[in-house]
């Protein structure tokens, strides 16, 4: 009640707290929810960069991602999928994509080095704008 | 205002390069030579013509430990307290180095090649 000009209110904590909290937890599912986006839309790009001559590169693309409680670490890689042998030179992927990446000397008639830096190049600029649309509809703002 | 790529050359001879350096390509002869390959890069603000511009440097060599001793050598050239390297007294840079220099294959010659990527921000030639 307003009493010799000042205004006296009060403030629910438990509440405020526990609406906060519904918040946050939002904000935590719609940050795994973009990372997820971000790892699938780098994954795609980049297997249309790929080199493909067996496509054991390719079948080894995967992604994952760590941790919980708004911190998440994504992984975009190749080597995974119980990292696949090449049945032209009995070589497993994992050995040799880092000189298929890096190589940029080599002619691929599909595909190009550089195949999976460039899309994460490329993505880094769309990045905070992707999840920042994912996160308000996730909280509903 | 010349290449990017002609102003690291002359840069890294200036340092005291004396290896044989090709650019964009590396002939099989000699064994002992650098190449320096400018790849996709990305304009971030066409309002002062500047864009990222990652340079792979790949060293080659008979032996392994000269290969990597060579490549190292390179990769600390480019390595300075805030980025800025003046490649020329045209042209600075602000160079990031992504990853020490390592071995990248053994050709069928044996010769052993090792390399380092850098990504220049700097002018658009």
């Amino acid at each position: 009640m307003a009493k010799g000009g000042r205004a006296e209110f009060s403030i629910d904590y438990k509440q405020f707290e526990s609406q906060l909290n519904v918040v946050l937890s939002r904000v935590e599912t719609g940050t795994k929810k973009a990372t997820s986006a971000a790892c699938q839309e780098i994954l795609e790009m980049s297997l249309s960069e790929v080199p493909r001559e067996t496509n054991t590169l390719a079948n080894s693309a995967f992604f994952e991602i760590h941790g919980k409680y708004r911190n998440f670490t994504a992984v975009v890689g190749y080597g995974g999928h119980g990292d696949p042998v090449n049945p032209v030179t009995g070589e497993r992927a994992s050995s040799y994509m880092v000189a298929v990446h890096e190589r940029l000397d080599v002619y691929h008639p599909t595909g190009k080095a550089k195949f999976l830096e460039d899309p994460v190049r490329a993505y880094q600029t769309k990045y905070a704008g992707r999840a920042a649309n994912i996160i308000r509809n996730e909280v509903g703002m | 205002m010349s290449d990017l790529l002609q102003d690291l050359e002359s840069y890294f001879t200036s340092n005291g390069n004396t290896t044989k350096l090709f650019r964009d390509t590396m002939l099989d002869l000699p064994d002992e030579a650098i190449a320096l390959y400018e790849y996709t890069g990305s304009s971030f603000q066409s309002q002062i013509a500047g864009a990222e511009r990652p340079v792979q440097v790949v060293v080659r060599h008979k032996s392994a430990t000269s290969a990597k001793d060579k490549a190292r050598e390179l990769y600390k050239l480019l390595m300075s307290d805030n980025g800025i390297i003046y490649l020329t007294s045209d042209r600075w840079t602000v160079a990031s180095l992504k990853q020490p220099p390592y071995k990248l294959r053994v050709d069928e010659s044996g010769r052993v090649y090792y390399c380092f990527n850098v990504y220049f921000t700097t002018y658009i030639d």
